[in-house]
């Protein structure tokens, strides 16, 4: 399958539904975890869905989309969004909120890690980055206020035209 | 603490940065990277009896299990065998040794070293995890299946080596046509072998091993429970279920 730019951001943003629900946190190995399947509303596209976070450090989490092209082995991480876990060798500043994306000149190189790194200021914790993420991903808003429900009085906070 | 990151300083000439990430826990920025651009995850830290351990606190394992889990005894046996390799131990998924001033530099590129080879095991699955399950399929059948007499890579149609079925096993008059299915294309080359055992009217029963069961296109997985007799989802299923089924039989 040949991957374009465009067809990345389709599939990280094409409307999602949840075919396996995520459940209760798990904790095993130094972190807790969740993790989920998805479908394109249109059944074209199966995706992986995961949440991480370090137990002795909670800032260290990681909320990523994985496509999943059934008939290649390969899953493509489309998407993560990573809290300031460490340094990057794109970012000089150490220690900050960063998402990484996958880019179709890696995947036509064979390289299939998300090495495009940009800051972001779009969340600030674990819990507005599943917040950002579901909504960046477009999983929709029945499946989102079902497993994803915001914490307390962040209802709107991702209610802008910008996310 | 202070004395062994001034050693740390002086060692890699200033080109690695610290930065107190809890108190008595310090991160070290190391120039080493994932493939996705991230540094690797090192800490350093001071224990009660005095010793200095290096940590990723779970960091790799957590990284790991974006897209991989050490889920299988062969998993954690290849894990295991490279934490003991290198000399290293996991506590609650933290993977951590022991360092000292003197050794400070070799430990920390050692560490390193390691910690990007065990985030690497994703890549492991079709070089290392596949072949160990060609590889522990072979030694059950070989030894709990052996009072059956299992016979590899059979040709149940004579001259028709296309058709190859990976065991024959008899636990009765009639011969069991085994195949062990990793993926996709085995799974397809198995279904294709059933229909052709079917199509020339022999008298057989099939069985499929499974590497994963669940990781199969969802038609491959139809057409293969629609062609062959029985099937285990996957090794440990085999192993725990296989030798009653042949007893059964």
């Amino acid at each position: 399958m040949s991957y374009t730019e465009e067809l990345l951001e389709q599939l990280r943003t094409c409307e999602k539904k949840i075919i396996r629900a995520p459940g209760e946190f798990k904790e095993e190995s130094g972190h807790r975890k969740q993790d989920f399947e998805m479908m394109s509303v249109n059944d074209e596209h199966h995706f992986i869905g995961f949440t991480r976070q370090n137990l002795h450090f909670p800032e260290n989490f990681s909320v990523g989309l994985l496509y999943n092209p059934r008939s290649e082995r390969v899953k493509i991480m489309l998407l993560r969004c990573n809290g300031p876990h460490g340094g990057n060798v794109a970012i000089e500043h150490h220690d900050q909120f960063h998402i990484h994306y996958e880019t179709a000149e890696r995947i036509d190189t064979g390289k299939m890690s998300p090495a495009h790194v940009e800051i972001t200021d779009r969340y600030a914790s674990f819990h507005d980055a599943i917040q950002f993420f579901v909504k960046t991903i477009n999983l929709i808003e029945q499946d989102r206020k079902q497993y994803f429900p915001p914490p307390t009085g962040q209802t709107a906070l991702f209610n802008d035209e910008n996310t | 603490m202070t004395k062994i990151l001034e050693h740390i300083n002086s060692s890699f000439s200033g080109r690695l940065k610290t930065k107190e990430k809890r108190r008595g826990i310090t991160q070290l920025y190391l120039p080493v990277y994932h493939e996705d651009g991230d540094m690797i995850d090192l800490f350093i830290r001071q224990d009660k009896n005095g010793v200095y351990s290096l940590s990723d606190y779970g960091m790799t394992i957590m990284r790991l299990s974006y897209e991989y889990e050490i889920d299988t005894e062969n998993k954690e046996r290849i894990f295991n065998s490279m934490l003991t390799e290198h000399g290293l131990i996991e506590n609650n998924g933290a993977i951590e040794m022991s360092t000292t001033s003197e050794t400070i530099y070799q430990d920390i590129m050692h560490f390193t070293h390691t910690l990007a080879k065990i985030g690497s095991m994703r890549y492991f699955k079709r070089e290392v995890i596949e072949s160990l399950f060609y590889e522990q399929l072979d030694e059950y059948i070989s030894t709990d299946l052996q009072l059956y007499h299992p016979q590899k890579d059979v040709t149940p149609i004579e001259g028709r080596d296309e058709y190859q079925a990976d065991y024959e096993i008899r636990p009765n008059g009639t011969p069991h046509y085994l195949f062990a299915v990793k993926d996709a294309s085995k799974a397809r080359l198995a279904t294709i072998s059933c229909l052709e055992y079917m199509r020339n009217k022999l008298s057989y029963r099939s069985v499929v091993v499974h590497e994963a069961f669940e990781n199969l296109p969802k038609k491959d997985q139809l057409r293969l429970t629609n062609a062959c007799d029985k099937q285990f989802t996957s090794l440990d299923e085999f192993k725990e279920h296989g030798k009653p089924y042949f007893d059964r039989e």
